[in-house]
Formats: structure tokens, C-alpha cells, sequence
């Protein structure tokens, strides 16, 4: 069984119409991407998930219809790393990783030892107002944050906007430990789709707010368009 | 350039000749973003001089520094939420009472389409396009861009790639450039400087760089 189903999901701002009957699954444990164009709905696809737009269709997650309200979603342990971060610019690092373990129980040492472990430059600025750390440290900050709570699906819109190359394959190494350690799934949204399909067990690719193409990553390797749009060879 | 006790950029210099595209690359937290707010005026630097076409550049207040010919973008995107994207650009316009009108350039970014739209409602890398609008309509001759390559897909940027270098001839342009994505900045850049903890660690055409040790170790990562 699936840890998430979207069933038909639509979605809109205003008049226009960003999801014209979205389906996807994500099983435990997996890793799955989003691909498409700017525009194609992959960003209105986390927020309807989320809760953070407006959603008609069904949404299934861990075996029960969860209502499209950010909080239920949250305590029901979908933790989502918006576009453009969202962190809170006033609030110390140390603050926002709190914040981030404030919907559930226990303690949150060894959740921020692990935070630092990834990243080290959070710790080294652990005092430092977020709104003052550089466009990176704050991506950073914001995935930081979602770890911290303990998600059994992670919602990633763009993990590697704005990160220097070499911390982008960090944080993908990252994800791979949590998934396998912790067991916890992940869907991504991502630019860099050579980098998100080898870590990938499976992706689907929107167009127009609907999904065009679906399979394995190495499907969509092997999927000539999908070479052409994404992959760039 | 410090913050507190935090030295931001440690004795940089760099130029940018007319017509120039100049990549600027470097790891999170090295400086790169600081550099446009010291160009743009938003810092005051503790020590050093920043010149533009001969003259200091440290005697215009921030708001002033647009009729000077400088125009820039954004990392995470800086628009007039609440407004048009025709307002948007036409703030643009306003500013230094450009040539082209706000249709002109919106027609030239290709965006004429959603010309009407709350700029806030659009996809992310539509929205950077607006801003690249709302530049473009100062009529600049130094453009600084803030990771233009944020929310689009391979295809798109390659278009861009080609877009970029098409907007400095169109417009007789200098672009410095910050960007993470090495595959644009190695085919836009004619020279691309490296900073690492606020200090300049390499600097030359795009194979250079792309070759230099300290540069795979601080920045690209082994695989790269």
C-alpha cells in the first residue's frame, strides 16, 4: 500500500486553473521526483498536498483521507520545505529548528545533532537571526527545519535552489540516509533532474497541471523527450 | 565589507569591462549576494572603492543608484506582490524613463501573455523573468542577476542561456552574473570570478575555473 495517493487532485488560483486532475502515489520508504517546465503545476502539486492551496479530489495518507488544513497535514507527519524557504526571518536558527519539532512529542537533541551533522555552517550560526544568513544557509535552514519533524513524508519543492553544487550532492546523499535510516519518504520537485533520477526510484512528469509520463527513473532515462526537456542529451 | 564581527568580503576586487558578461560563483555564504548590495548600494563597505563607468559609485544613495545605469534581480524574488506584471515593469520604466515602454520590454521577455496577472499568482520562474522585465525597463547598462536559473527545467535553461547573451547585444549590456548552475554560467560567461569566505580564490574564462583544484574542492565537488 502507498504512504500517499493522489486521487484526481485539482487545484486553482483564482481563475486560473494550475491542476486539472492530478494522481500520483508515493510508497513508503521511496523517493519520488516531479519533473516538468516552469508553470506545470509541480510547485501547486506540493502546496495542494500540504494543504497550503486549496485542493478538490481525494488525498489518502497512511491509510486515511487527511482534510486539506496545513495543520492536520503537519501533525499527520507531512512536513513541506516550500519554494523561497519560508523561514522565520526574525527568529534565531536555533528558533526555527525548534520550531520545526513543535507538532510532535519527545525531545530534540540528537533530531539537531543530526540537523548540524548535515550542515555545519547552522551550527557555527546557531545564534544568528535567519533573515541575515545568505540565500543558501537558509535553504538549508529550511530543510533543517523539516527534519527536525521527523516527517513520515517529506515535501521538497527545489532542494538545490540557490545551494552550491557541491552541497546540493549532500544534501541528495542526505535524503538517501533518511530514507534508508529512517524510513522516510520523500517527493521531490527538482530543476536538476539528472542529479534527482539517480536517486529516484520513480518520477512523474507534469505538463500543464496533468502528468504526461510516469515510470522509473530509469524509464524516464530512456524516454527520449524526457532526455530532451530534462536532461539535456 | 563586515557585519558585526563577521567580515563578509575580505579584500575583493574584480572588474567588469563594457559589454562583458562576468560569472560569479562561489560556495553558500561566500559573499556573492553581498557583492550586488555593495554595487546596488544597499551595504556601505567598511574600506575599498567601488567605481562604475570611472566615477565612485559610494557617493549614490541606494535609490539614486538606478539613473546611474544599474539595474538588478533577485535570488528569491522581489516584486511588488499585490501589483500587475505590466506595473511591475512599468515601476521599471518609471525609474529612469527608459526608452521602451513597459509593453515594449514585456513583449521582449515574452511575457505580454500574462501581462495583466497579479505578478504573485505566477510560477517561480515567471516571476524572475518579471524582475529580468523590470530591469530591463530602467534602461540599465550594468544588469546583475541573482540566480536567474531558479525554478526552470533544463530545456528552459538553455533558452535562457541563449536569451542572455541575445539581451547584452540587443541592449549593448554588461550582466554580472551569480548563478549555481554551472552549465548556464560556463556557456553565457566570457570571464567568471570565484569567491570563498568573502575572498576571490580563482578567477578566468569558464574552462579555468571549471579546471582549478581549489575550486572542484570548495565549490563543484569531486564529481563535477
Amino acid at each position: 500500500m502507498s504512504l500517499l495517493e493522489l486521487r484526481n487532485v485539482e487545484a486553482r488560483y483564482g481563475p486560473v486553473k494550475a491542476l486539472h486532475g492530478v494522481s500520483l502515489t508515493v510508497g513508503d520508504g521511496e523517493l519520488v521526483a516531479v519533473l516538468g517546465a516552469n508553470g506545470a503545476g509541480k510547485t501547486t502539486t506540493l502546496r495542494a498536498i500540504s494543504g497550503t492551496v486549496r485542493r478538490t479530489g481525494d488525498l489518502v495518507f497512511g491509510g486515511e483521507a487527511i482534510p486539506g488544513r496545513t495543520e492536520a497535514t503537519a501533525k499527520a507527519g507531512i512536513a513541506h520545505v516550500p519554494e523561497g524557504r519560508g523561514t522565520f526571518s526574525d527568529l534565531t536558527v536555533w528558533e526555527n529548528l525548534r520550531l520545526g519539532a513543535y507538532t510532535r512529542r519527545g525531545g530534540i537533541k540528537d533530531d539537531a545533532r543530526r540537523v548540524f551533522g548535515f550542515f555545519p555552517r547552522l551550527e557555527e550560526r546557531r545564534h544568528q537571526q535567519a533573515g541575515t544568513l545568505s540565500g543558501g544557509e537558509q535553504q538549508m535552514l529550511a530543510l533543517g527545519r523539516a527534519m527536525m519533524a521527523r516527517p513520515k513524508l517529506l515535501l521538497l519543492d527545489e532542494p538545490s535552489l540557490g545551494l552550491a553544487p557541491i552541497v546540493v550532492n549532500e544534501i541528495f546523499a542526505a535524503l538517501e540516509r533518511m530514507k534508508v535510516q529512517d524510513g522516510i519518504s520523500v517527493l521531490v520537485v527538482e530543476q536538476n533532474a539528472n542529479l534527482v533520477l539517480a536517486h529516484a526510484a520513480r518520477a512523474y512528469v507534469l505538463e500543464v497541471g496533468t502528468v504526461v509520463v510516469e515510470g522509473t527513473s530509469d524509464e524516464l532515462r530512456a524516454n527520449e523527450s524526457v532526455r530532451k526537456s530534462y536532461l539535456g542529451y | 565589507m563586515q557585519f558585526g564581527g563577521i567580515v563578509a568580503l575580505d579584500e575583493v576586487s574584480f572588474d567588469a569591462g563594457a559589454g562583458e558578461i562576468v560569472g560569479l560563483i562561489g560556495p553558500n555564504g561566500a559573499g556573492k549576494t553581498t557583492v550586488f548590495n555593495v554595487i546596488t548600494r544597499l551595504y556601505t563597505p567598511t574600506e575599498g572603492e567601488v567605481r562604475f563607468d570611472g566615477e565612485s559609485l559610494l557617493g549614490t544613495p541606494p535609490n539614486r543608484v538606478i539613473r546611474r545605469g544599474i539595474a538588478r534581480t533577485f535570488q528569491n524574488v522581489e516584486l511588488f506582490r499585490g501589483m500587475s506584471v505590466i506595473d511591475n515593469v512599468r515601476v521599471g520604466a518609471h525609474a529612469r524613463q527608459g526608452e521602451q515602454s513597459a509593453d515594449d520590454v514585456l513583449f521582449y521577455v515574452n511575457l505580454h501573455s500574462v501581462r495583466d496577472r497579479p505578478a504573485s499568482e505566477l510560477p517561480f520562474g515567471t516571476q524572475k523573468r518579471v524582475e529580468l522585465a523590470r530591469a530591463l525597463a530602467s534602461g540599465p547598462q550594468l544588469l546583475l542577476l541573482d540566480e536567474p536559473a531558479g525554478g526552470l527545467s533544463h530545456e528552459e535553461v538553455d533558452q535562457l542561456g541563449k536569451f542572455i547573451r541575445r539581451m547584452r547585444d540587443d541592449f549593448e549590456l554588461t550582466i554580472l552574473l551569480v548563478e549555481h548552475h554551472m552549465g548556464l554560467v560556463m556557456s553565457v560567461a566570457d570571464r567568471v570570478h570565484v569567491l570563498d569566505f568573502g575572498r576571490k580564490i580563482a578567477e578566468g574564462t569558464p574552462a579555468q575555473v571549471q579546471a582549478d583544484k581549489g575550486v572542484i574542492e570548495a565549490y563543484l565537488g569531486a564529481e563535477s
